[in-house]
């Protein structure tokens, strides 16, 4: 029976030293994996993404992936932050500026999202309505969320109705001007509810338009992964990393969790100018809420500030090519497609010139 | 005064050689077979990981069980079996023929779970115990315990496949070989052993052998980065055969299985490295040098997300094999830029 106890006692720590290893710690199932950013670019700094001709100009904000190869010429100064979760604590990663070529200093980080994932089916035409900017086809952080709509020549009094399924009675509230906080006396959102802000001005409702009442509903964010969200931001936050590069990267932890009112609100307040990437983003939020015009303005506006940098360009006419598609021009949408295609076969870029094609019905 | 004669037991012993305690006898004799068999595996698997040593010792049991077994049908072997049982005194504490035979069968099944359960654990620490001394580049320390996890669970197709790759490692092409198809006899869905045996063969300049293996390994792996792997290694075949059409049509393929899988979070940087390289070689033999220059550049942004990686970086004491291959396959586009821009 010793024998026994013995071989019993051998293997059990035979068997613990096997199996008994501590787990390494892993992400939480709801972290977003945010892209690799280029967020510090002066002087000369070109890009080449794999699959390209040859080098160019290279822009605040770029999303990279390996493969990329990137030039830092003498004098200029780069810097890239690594999405992975496993490098931030090595952000940002400065490159050096020899003028050779360098790699994207990142294991993994997020692709950028295609096209067909930021166009909305619907969206607001009607401009003589009150429609709704925001919040609408998002979830939330806030439960006392600001209200925002489309303001009406000529008229400064509006009274909003809240639609709710969590049973709470929320009077409708008149209001001055075409934003408002929270109203005093309505109930804070209640999280697994579905709401819809309805506007009205002088008889026209914002729910009269083209879409009705399609891509408004909005929801709280459930607690567990609103704290997550919290979490990840404060721990990007903490990064030493310029102000700009910290809103581009936050509204992309936001529009992971489907965030789009807040991560919306983050880029248009940035101080200063608006960077190009910048716009784009948000111009994919106003996309992807069905605001045809509001992308339309933001996009012209990069457009006008690709400079030399082709990729902007294309992405800024592909951009608005939507847009003009979600306001029923298709027309002006195959011009800008077009200009596009163009664009990426200049650069050589296959991936995004098949997406260019798709979106033309090629 | 005669002293009273002792009363008679109620319970007179039985004599020797009754039917009750033969059965016992016999059914302890069992259980020292068992109890021998499994202390010689013991004994090969943990001491003696050498098959020709298995042999002998199994004839070597199997001779002293029937000489046993014959023995005891005799008087005289059964006179020795006692002076035996007198000598290590087992009937001191074991005194009835059924406590002798319970002890017997406990001690086989200790020493049976020891075999049967305890091997394949132990194979597991030497597996590990190998794999950090191949890390560390003491080969020999790893080949020796891979060879005696191999001892210890001699089906675990992953110790032949590391024992093949040290044997890779070390140029000893021939042995690496035969261990891969040792490891494909015991899974045959086990790509990676696929992939290096072809990756093998190529290296030996075997390309037929090579697209053979290669074309097997694409249709039993299920795992999507080893059919991509394995496609971007029929396209290397193809390219020794002199197709470098068909090379390309591969390549096409898992450069966007590849690029998916990027896409999805998986570093396969050093693997789209080698395939970029490829189809700059392919485009090349087709007379297409803009085309290929662009592919080495596609190689070199690859291979230099790898070079520059932390795993190859200036702390790595011993450079990993993707970082060498990864190393040389920049320097390659390098030098075929240069001569493509005219550059010294």
């Amino acid at each position: 029976m010793r024998a026994f106890r013995l071989s019993m006692v051998l293997l059990v720590l035979v068997a613990a030293s096997c199996g008994g290893a501590v787990p390494a710690p892993t992400p939480a199932a709801n972290t977003v994996l945010l892209p690799n950013m280029l967020v510090e670019a002066q002087g000369q700094v070109l890009l080449r993404r794999a699959g390209w001709n040859d080098y160019q100009p290279a822009v605040f904000g770029a999303a990279l992936e390996p493969g990329d190869l990137l030039r830092v010429a003498a004098g200029g100064s780069a810097a890239v932050f690594c999405g992975d979760t496993a490098q931030w604590a090595e952000n940002p990663r400065t490159l050096q500026a020899d003028g050779s070529e360098h790699s994207v200093p990142c294991q993994a980080g997020r692709p950028p999202r295609p096209w067909s994932e930021v166009a909305a089916l619907r969206g607001e035409a009607a401009v003589d309505l009150p429609y709704v900017l925001w919040p609408r086809d998002t979830a939330l952080l806030s439960d006392r969320p600001a209200l925002r709509w489309h303001p009406l020549a000529g008229t400064t009094a509006y009274t909003l109705t809240w639609i709710g399924d969590d049973g709470l009675e929320r009077p409708a509230a008149r209001v001055e001007g075409d934003t408002t906080a929270w109203p005093a006396g309505w109930p804070a959102l209640q999280s697994g509810a579905t709401y819809i802000l309805v506007v009205e001005a002088g008889g026209r409702r914002s729910d009269a338009g083209n879409e009705e009442h399609v891509g408004l509903a909005l929801h709280l964010l459930p607690e567990a992964e609103a704290r997550q969200v919290r979490e990840q931001e404060a721990l990007l936050r903490a990064q030493a990393l310029a102000p700009a590069a910290l809103d581009l990267l936050v509204a992309e932890i936001y529009r992971g969790h489907g965030l789009r009112a807040e991560a919306a609100a983050l880029l248009e307040l940035m101080p200063g100018e608006r960077a190009p990437a910048a716009g784009l983003a948000l111009g994919q939020l106003y996309l992807e809420t069905g605001l045809g015009t509001e992308a339309q303005q933001v996009l012209q506006q990069v457009l006008l500030q690709a400079g030399g940098s082709l990729e902007l360009e294309a992405q800024a006419r592909v951009g608005l090519g939507l847009a003009l598609r979600l306001q029923g021009d298709a027309a002006g949408a195959q011009e800008h497609f077009a200009s596009a295609l163009s664009l990426y076969e200049q650069l050589g870029d296959r991936a995004e010139a098949a997406q260019v094609e798709a979106l033309l019905g090629r | 005064m005669a002293s009273p004669s002792p009363a008679p037991p109620d319970n007179p012993p039985a004599p020797a050689g009754a039917p009750a305690n033969r059965l016992w006898d016999w059914l302890t004799f069992g259980a020292l077979v068992v109890l021998v068999f499994h202390l010689m595996g013991l004994w090969y698997r943990w001491g003696r990981p050498d098959p020709q040593f298995l042999g002998f010792t199994s004839a070597v049991a199997g001779l002293l069980a029937w000489f046993s077994l014959l023995g005891l049908q005799t008087e005289k072997g059964r006179r020795m079996a006692v002076r035996l049982d007198d000598v290590f005194s087992f009937q001191r504490f074991l005194p009835t023929a059924w406590s002798r035979c319970l002890a017997t069968w406990l001690a086989a099944g200790v020493v049976a779970l020891l075999f049967y359960g305890g091997s394949p654990l132990a194979a597991s620490l030497y597996n590990r115990h190998g794999a950090a001394a191949l890390e560390a580049g003491r080969y020999s320390v790893a080949l020796r315990d891979f060879r005696q996890a191999a001892s210890l669970h001699p089906h675990d197709p992953t110790t032949h496949y590391n024992m093949a790759f040290v044997y890779v490692t070390t140029n000893n092409y021939d042995d690496a070989a035969d261990e891969f198809l040792q490891t494909l006899e015991l899974d045959d869905t086990f790509w990676p052993a696929y992939n290096n045996l072809g990756h093998l063969y190529l290296l030996q300049g075997k390309p037929e052998e090579a697209l053979q293996v290669l074309l097997v390994g694409q249709r039993q792996a299920a795992d999507p980065v080893g059919q991509a792997v394995l496609t971007k290694n029929v396209a290397w075949a193809y390219l020794e055969l002199e197709l470098p059409r068909a090379a390309l049509a591969s390549l096409e393929a898992a450069q966007a299985s590849l690029e998916a899988l990027q896409g999805q979070g998986q570093s396969v940087a050093v693997y789209l490295a080698e395939t970029h390289r490829l189809e700059a070689l392919a485009l090349a033999a087709l007379g297409q040098p803009e085309e290929s220059r662009r592919a080495w550049q596609d190689s070199l942004g690859y291979a230099l997300t790898v070079v520059e990686s932390p795993a190859c970086g200036a702390g790595a004491t011993r450079l990993p094999v993707d970082c060498l291959d990864a190393i040389r396959w920049a320097a390659e586009a390098r030098e075929a830029l240069a001569a493509a821009t005219g550059e010294p």
